[in-house]
């Protein structure tokens, strides 16, 4: 018997993770999205590791004043999750009601 | 200045450590991300927040070390099996031993009372019985029947007394019905702080009264969250065969209408606040409030959109 996955909703920490990578620009590498988020360290690339192992996120190598960064920036379905995820926060917070299956 | 020169030198030393050890502590899967915060650390400003940056690596690993715990180990085996145990004697062998804490006296005869005024199709719930305390209405109810026995209990009491003062002190042509309310208070003996108590010996109130005033106290249901959200005209006209995710709601009542392939031509009609989801948005002609059909987005774009009454 296979158990039906549910959509959920993503929590606030990480919807303002995703509205931060789905602006990308200079401030998606860790220290600067730690800054920009508000979120701690250990929960920040709590985040980024279970974005990274769902094909979300894309992690690039970097090289910054002969250093080598990493930055951080969504895949395409990534970017399809983040937009649905922030439309069904703002669903949810204008309607309550139970969550959304999965296509 | 000494002292300032030392914790230059130290900070890299004490950073370089905290990594080295988190990098230690990480499982392998995850030692990558450590990799990425070490070389995070040289774009970090000042020492104090490279140390930090390197202490949360350390936290992180840690973190990532008890994520990865596996039950196939033994020690991480018997910690959860103790934890199992303890949740199944809390929450499974406890309320079975009958170990609740017996409500107050004449607590039951309260929620009897309450449960009376239940419509059988009212969604409140009613109380449980291995509930500890009781709801502040209930004691609230439970104060005003003691008072009212109370009221009783010096109505009955009264009956001598009454008697006596009108030997004692009343004219003969002063009835019942002529003493004042303080007379009657001092001759029941009804003692001040029980206004009900004070009400009932006067003969102003009785038990069906009591009902009346615990029934707003008790079970009046909370009305629905939003309902101003109202039912706006909108309609969805499908022109090409696209994929398509249409769940339109209001609160409580939040229903996934449509999930899958729509062949073009198709129309819906949508009630405001509603959602759509769709792989071509160009695909989608949506006329809210009888306005002109416009399509949802540029071809080939993936969007999804809520639509909602302005607030």
């Amino acid at each position: 018997m296979t158990r039906k996955k549910r959509y959920r909703i993503p929590s606030s920490q990480q919807l303002e993770l995703l509205q931060n990578l789905l602006d990308g620009g200079v401030s998606s590498y860790g220290y600067t999205l730690m800054k920009v988020t508000g979120l701690r360290q250990a929960t920040l690339y709590g985040l980024l590791k279970r974005l990274y192992e769902n094909g979300y996120l894309l992690k690039e190598s970097v090289v910054v004043a002969g250093r080598c960064r990493i930055h951080y920036g969504l895949t395409n379905s990534g970017r399809h999750y983040a937009e649905r995820a922030l439309l069904e926060a703002e669903y949810e917070q204008a309607v309550s009601g139970p969550n959304l299956e999965t296509p | 200045m000494k002292s300032l020169d030392n914790s230059a030198s130290i900070s890299p030393a004490i950073a370089n450590l905290a990594f080295k050890l988190a990098l230690r502590v990480a499982p392998q899967a995850s030692r990558d991300w450590l990799e990425d915060m070490r070389l995070e650390a040289p774009f970090i400003e000042t020492d104090a927040e490279r140390i930090r940056w390197a202490v949360g690596a350390l936290i992180t690993a840690i973190r990532f070390r008890l994520a990865s715990l596996s039950l196939s180990r033994p020690q991480t085996f018997t910690l959860a099996s103790a934890l199992m145990m303890t949740v199944f004697a809390v929450f499974v062998l406890v309320p079975q031993s009958g170990l609740n804490v017996s409500p107050v006296p004449g607590q039951e005869e309260v929620a009897d009372f309450t449960d009376n005024q239940l419509e059988p199709s009212a969604p409140v719930q009613q109380p449980a019985e291995t509930e500890v305390a009781a709801p502040p209405q209930l004691s609230l109810a439970r104060e005003r029947s003691q008072a009212s026995e109370a009221a009783a209990d010096a109505e009955a009491r009264a009956v001598l007394p009454s008697t006596d003062l009108l030997e004692s002190e009343a004219t003969p042509e002063t009835d019942e019905a002529a003493f004042s309310a303080n007379q009657r208070k001092e001759a029941l003996n009804v003692p001040s702080s029980a206004p009900d108590a004070e009400a009932d010996a006067l003969g102003l109130a009785d038990a069906s009264v009591h009902l009346e005033v615990l029934e707003p106290l008790t079970l009046s249901p909370v009305p629905a969250a939003v309902t101003e959200v109202q039912a706006g005209p909108a309609t969805l006209k499908v022109r090409s065969t696209v994929w398509l995710e249409l769940v339109e709601g209001s609160p409580g009542n939040r229903r996934p209408l449509l999930k899958g392939q729509v062949q073009a031509g198709e129309s819906f009609e949508l009630k405001l606040p509603f959602y759509i989801q769709t792989d071509n948005a160009a695909a989608i002609m949506l006329s809210v409030e009888g306005q002109r059909p416009e399509p949802l987005g540029p071809e080939g774009v993936a969007l999804g959109r809520l639509f909602r009454l302005s607030r």
